[in-house]
């Protein structure tokens, strides 16, 4: 659309908000203005595409006025007033709104006139070395907001509670901390491991633990995530501070450093705060494949189950010919984990 | 019980909306409907989208702002004059 309606009085703009899900493609959501413009620059590349983006604010502004959608679609006329709408973009619905306000096209683009995009680049360092922790159902995110500090953010905080925690009984808090592909490190595993202290006072929050050191990792270097997990319970709504200390190299092996950041964390849902992907449904990461019953390696219309899961697993027909082969779940997978897929799943949400 | 089964039934609405909001960026296309029995889904918040705000006729730009790819601010006032597709989205 854009290459086609671009030199006809239309201009389109991606918008960059906060991050949906964080890891997939290896992007974990970040904590500046500064960070989002690096990932739109990464983005596209990824894209290859000249078109342009808009760089929300980080209290996501833009996202509010257009309604909050993820996946968001408008069209706007020439005095600023909204003509379309829709929550989930659709190619072919926005190709018939253009036509009808702008009119045809001599020439349609079509999906195969364009280049191969969205391709994550795994990192080089060792990854999928630590297990992936079983997580307590119905995990919500918090609200963490960092100090100020001098070094970049190299790793990012992501704290997420379940319902009981919210609502004021006894639940549980879970802490991943992501390392950033954007700064191209990795943890230096030797120089120890990645703590993690809660400072809350006494009487208004009760954590079953408040110092933590993630797992061995049992390689020198890697990138990724660290879990930690405990029980608590907030007594009132007020905030509790996080301090992470980790040391990490570049990949380049210029510098390695020691870096202590602090978190100030709103103990209340964050409805920004996006989810980790599509954990709760096995059949989608595990057993995909489980589905092919002729052993083809291809997933048919009549070979896919009823409900639910066909409309996700729909999702991977990339070139639209209706039939999922194999490539295609490789290509899907790729997106997960440092391009090593997702090999379980849990609940978490 | 009531109040699981509504808790439950809310639960699997959000979780299957932020499966498909998941599974559509993995088209690898950015712009990209489901498809092999998605549509419906799909059709159905669209349908549920369009009594919410921001209603077809609302302005749009005034008195917003974000950035640029540079990092200038950008006030979407300035967007005025011609058609404007904005599209949220594409990289997780």
């Amino acid at each position: 659309m854009y290459r086609d309606y671009r030199n006809k009085d239309v201009q389109f703009f991606y918008v960059y908000k906060n991050l949906a899900h964080p890891e997939v493609n290896n992007f974990v959501p970040v904590v500046s203005i500064e960070e989002r413009l690096l990932h739109i620059k990464r983005a596209k590349e990824m894209m290859k595409t000249d078109m342009n983006w808009i760089c929300d604010t980080m209290k996501n502004d833009v996202k509010d006025r257009f309604g909050g959608t993820y996946n968001g679609e408008f069209i706007i006329d020439p005095d600023g007033k909204l003509l379309k709408k829709r929550f989930w973009s659709d190619p072919v619905q926005l190709r018939k709104d253009l036509v009808e306000i702008i009119g045809p096209v001599d020439k349609v683009t079509e999906v195969a006139d364009l280049p191969t995009v969205f391709t994550p680049e795994p990192r080089k360092i060792a990854s999928n070395v630590m297990p992936r922790p079983i997580m307590p159902p119905r995990l919500m995110p918090m609200d963490a907001k960092p100090h100020k500090s001098d070094d970049p953010f190299f790793a990012k905080l992501r704290i997420e509670a379940n319902s009981e925690f919210y609502r004021g009984a006894k639940g549980k808090i879970f802490f991943t901390v992501y390392l950033d592909p954007i700064h191209k490190v990795h943890w230096n595993n030797l120089a120890g491991k990645v703590k993690l202290e809660i400072d809350a006072k006494e009487d208004e929050f009760e954590f079953s633990k408040t110092k933590f050191e993630s797992l061995d990792a049992k390689v020198d270097a890697d990138v990724d995530p660290r879990w930690m997990l405990c029980s608590a319970q907030a007594m009132n709504t007020k905030p509790f501070n996080v301090k992470l200390t980790y040391t990490i190299c570049d990949d380049a092996e210029t510098f390695c450093k020691e870096v202590v950041q602090e978190y100030v964390v709103n103990p209340a849902p964050n409805r920004n705060g996006g989810t980790r992907p599509g954990i709760f449904l096995n059949e989608m990461f595990v057993d995909v494949k489980k589905m092919d019953k002729n052993g083809d390696q291809k997933l048919t219309k009549d070979e896919l189950p009823m409900g639910e899961v066909t409309m996700y697993v729909g999702h991977l027909d990339y070139d639209g010919d209706e039939v999922i082969d194999f490539a295609e779940i490789d290509r899907f997978m790729s997106m997960f984990n440092n391009g090593k897929g997702i090999t379980e799943t849990n609940d978490g949400g | 019980m009531k109040q699981n089964l509504i808790s439950n039934t809310i639960r699997l609405i959000l979780c299957g909306l932020l499966v498909i909001a998941t599974l559509g960026t993995f088209s690898g296309r950015c712009w990209a409907a489901p498809q092999l029995g998605g549509e419906e889904f799909v059709d159905k918040f669209n349908r549920m989208f369009e009594g919410r705000d921001p209603k077809v006729g609302a302005e749009m730009f005034s008195e917003l702002s974000a950035f640029d790819e540079k990092g200038k601010k950008l006030k979407f006032d300035k967007l005025k004059g011609k058609h404007t597709v904005i599209v949220f989205g594409c990289l997780t």
